[in-house]
């Protein structure tokens, strides 16, 4: 069954900006998809049409239903990671963010606590839950970002530019967190090696449109595909 | 940026955290507003309030250096009305003779300096022991927990949280200018300021609009929902309840 | 401007004004939750974290004096009356509990002098000025003088609050802090004229405006004309 399925979307911004110009797309379940594509190319529009928070023209199937017959269901399936940590992470304490998604759903209190500690120790925060996120570093709040969503148990986990901003370490912290997620992925990014250590399937993208798709080893080859589109560097001669 | 001064180390061992956050909040307010509306004239009281908030300051284990610095902020208005006590002509009704010297002041203005002095600093120093003793996220749910307005905590937990996001953006803004030209006419550089906090404003507005939506795509649908840990009503909470309504009564009445 | 605990001696003005502060926002709260969308709670919870953040965008006026943004009619003028009121209250709030600046029975004063006489007073200046001058005009000149008024009008209600205590007469303080609030004045009218201005070109629905050809990036210090 397709985890995700998103048929002809366009989407207009309100002051006339053209997000997406029509794009068709199918995860299936379990599938880690990496989604490429230079800056403006519509990666985030996308990624913010799969729980609903845009609402553009066209369909989108969370496992088989449409997201917009039921917004809560849906957003408790599709948890969305966002790339800033400062939008993602609202709350004055890291233990009230995490908390934040449970307690919307209506969980009882004391499951409550154990999803956030658990989420907090898979993200190795854990007993930073009384911390402010301000106070945390960047591969911190990203990660507490991350349990953020972990917390919910969705079945589909979508990343918006993760890694930027990361060091080294904590790239690589984030590729063996992610690894080992038992979701359907989803990673929006501009960092090709890490699409090529996780994902299965990419996408292209590129001014509104799904230019490319295929396994993750033939489009990262296409050197060609990559140089026409911004993600590499021409080679000479 | 920091909108608030943390609380030192100190105060972590310090007596007064054994008294429940709400049970602190509701007494330094009810301090403050009764000393507030004692009459000046009556100043054996005074001293009797700055007793009680003496013993206060001594169980919360504040510095005396960062109490003198919060107390600055009532400087200019004591200052300014100790300068209008000297300039302004006393009426022949109303002047009193300073003690000690041949000079001739408002009595009336005599009154208000002394009621901004005692009055402000028994205030600022009240008030800022909250501040000392717990982490901001803990005075946020004890404001919860005392039935103020749903919106009002959110607002204010919202505040804080991004306070240090724009104040950031704020400080190296200044800080880009000033590496450039602080200078230029004044006019000038009114209007610079005015750009950024402009820009500012737009980034802010912008981010609200993303929190917005992380807000939404974890469930959100206008209610806020925080855990408050409610923790039962100990000894320490009801002497601290009987000490400061059984002074403040005892000061009343006396 | 915060007023101290203890400046206005006489405890029954301080608390009418607690009292007609508490009503006025009260209203507001009640009349504005039930349009408020939930998305837009964070963004008056920005806000407000805006106003305070705003506050330290320093103008160097003069050697070791500065002045910076009050932002009462900019707030207004962003959000509407009743939001930017409840968002300068709590703005004041909790530079009172958490700053001490401005006593907490003398909350009422500080709301009323430096939140709603910008608000409401100053926000009507603002809507007066744009119906007679329409367009982009129409907005910078009614935020510099709804900017200006509200700072001058906040100072001489400093200083009739003073005079109600029966202490002084109420021409004195009420002249001198208005005269030394007149250039403040000016100083805020120039911050909110500079600040409309960048919202216009960026963001001019904000404010009400078509938008002027396609919208520009903002960008930071170069956006000053
Ligand atoms: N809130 C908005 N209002 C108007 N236009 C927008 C808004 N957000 C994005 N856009 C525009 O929509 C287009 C697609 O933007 P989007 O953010 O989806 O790109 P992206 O692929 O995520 O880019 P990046 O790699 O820089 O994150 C861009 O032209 C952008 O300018
Ligand atoms: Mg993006």
């Amino acid at each position: 069954m397709n985890a995700i399925e998103v048929t002809n979307l366009h989407y207009t911004y309100p002051d006339g900006t053209h997000g997406l110009r029509g794009v068709s797309l199918c995860v299936p379940e379990g599938a880690c998809l990496g989604m490429v594509g230079p800056n403006g190319a519509g990666k985030s529009t996308l990624l913010l049409h799969l729980n609903g928070i845009l609402n553009g023209h066209g369909g989108v199937r969370v496992f088989g239903k449409p997201v917009h017959e039921d917004l809560q269901a849906a957003r408790q399936i599709v948890g969305l990671v966002f790339q800033n940590p400062d939008d993602q992470l609202f709350m004055p304490t890291v233990f009230d963010d995490v908390a934040f998604g449970p307690l919307n759903l209506g969980w009882p209190e004391e499951r409550v606590r154990e999803a956030v500690t658990r989420a907090l120790e898979s993200v190795g925060l854990t007993g930073h839950g009384d911390r402010s996120p301000h106070h945390l570093s960047l591969g911190e709040q990203k990660r507490a970002s991350i349990a953020t969503v972990l917390v919910m148990d969705c079945r589909i986990v979508v990343f918006d530019e993760p890694t930027t901003g990361l060091d080294p370490r904590g790239r690589w912290e984030f590729i063996d967190l992610i690894r080992d997620l038992p979701a359907t992925k989803i990673i929006a990014t501009h960092d090709l090696d890490l699409v090529r250590e996780l994902c299965d399937r990419v996408v292209v993208m590129d001014d509104g449109h799904l230019v490319a798709e295929g396994p993750a080893a033939d489009v990262l080859a296409d050197q060609e595909l990559l140089e026409e589109h911004g993600l590499a560097k021409p080679l000479d001669g | 940026m920091s909108p608030c001064d943390h609380p030192e180390q100190a105060t972590r061992r310090a007596l007064a955290r054994r008294v429940d956050p709400r049970v602190a909040v509701v007494c330094v307010l009810a301090f403050v507003t009764v000393q507030a509306a004692t009459p000046i004239e009556e100043w054996p009281r005074f001293v009797a309030y700055a007793g009680l908030l003496l013993i206060a300051v001594i169980a919360s284990r504040v510095s005396l250096v960062w109490l003198l610095k919060r107390l600055a902020l009532a400087l200019p208005f004591v200052i300014a009305v100790a300068m209008s006590t000297l300039l302004v002509r006393p009426s022949a009704d109303s002047a009193v003779r300073l003690p000690g010297t041949d000079l001739m002041v408002s009595g009336p203005l005599l009154i208000l300096l002394a009621s901004v002095a005692a009055k402000a600093t028994l205030s600022i120093v009240a008030l800022s022991l909250p501040v000392a003793l717990w982490d901001f996220p803990v005075l946020v749910r004890a404001l919860q927990a005392l039935r103020i307005p749903r919106l009002f905590v959110m607002l204010i937990a919202f505040m804080w949280r991004y306070v240090y996001v724009l104040g950031d953006e704020a400080r190296r803004m200044v800080q880009a200018r000033d590496a450039r030209s602080p200078r230029g006419r004044l006019v000038r550089r009114v209007l610079v300021v005015g750009s950024m906090a402009g820009s500012l404003f737009v980034r802010g507005y912008e981010r609200a609009e993303r929190v917005g939506q992380a807000m939404v795509a974890r469930g959100y649908d206008g209610r806020l929902r925080l855990l408050v840990p409610l923790r039962r009503f100990r000894a320490a909470d009801a002497a601290a309840v009987l000490v400061v309504a059984g002074a403040l009564c005892a000061m009343r009445l006396a | 401007m915060h007023i101290p605990d203890g400046l206005i001696n006489d405890p029954r003005v301080w608390l009418a004004a607690d009292v007609v502060a508490a009503g006025t926002v009260a209203y507001a709260v009640r009349r504005e939750s039930r349009a408020l969308k939930p998305e837009e709670v964070p963004l008056m919870g920005v806000m407000a974290a805006f106003v305070f953040a705003g506050q330290m965008l320093n103008v160097p006026v003069a050697a070791g004096v500065s002045g910076h943004l009050l932002g009462a009619l900019l707030a207004a003028a962003l959000l509407g009356p009743w939001r930017a009121t409840i968002v300068m209250t709590v703005v004041i709030t909790v530079q009172c509990l958490l700053h001490a600046d401005g006593g907490f029975a003398a909350l009422g004063l500080n709301v009323i002098n430096m939140g709603l006489a910008g608000t409401l007073v100053g926000w009507l200046i603002y809507r007066g000025v744009r119906a007679v001058i329409a367009g982009r005009a129409g907005v910078l000149l009614g935020g510099a003088i709804g900017a200006w008024a509200s700072v001058v009008l906040g100072a001489l209600l400093v200083g009739v609050e003073i005079g109600l205590t029966g202490q002084t007469d109420f021409v004195t303080p009420a002249k001198a802090l208005v005269i030394v609030h007149v250039p403040i004045g000016l100083l805020e009218a120039g911050i909110t004229v500079g600040a409309l201005a960048v919202v216009l070109r960026a963001r001019p629905d904000l404010l009400g405006c078509a938008p002027r050809g396609a919208v520009e990036a903002v960008s930071t210090a170069e956006a000053a004309p």
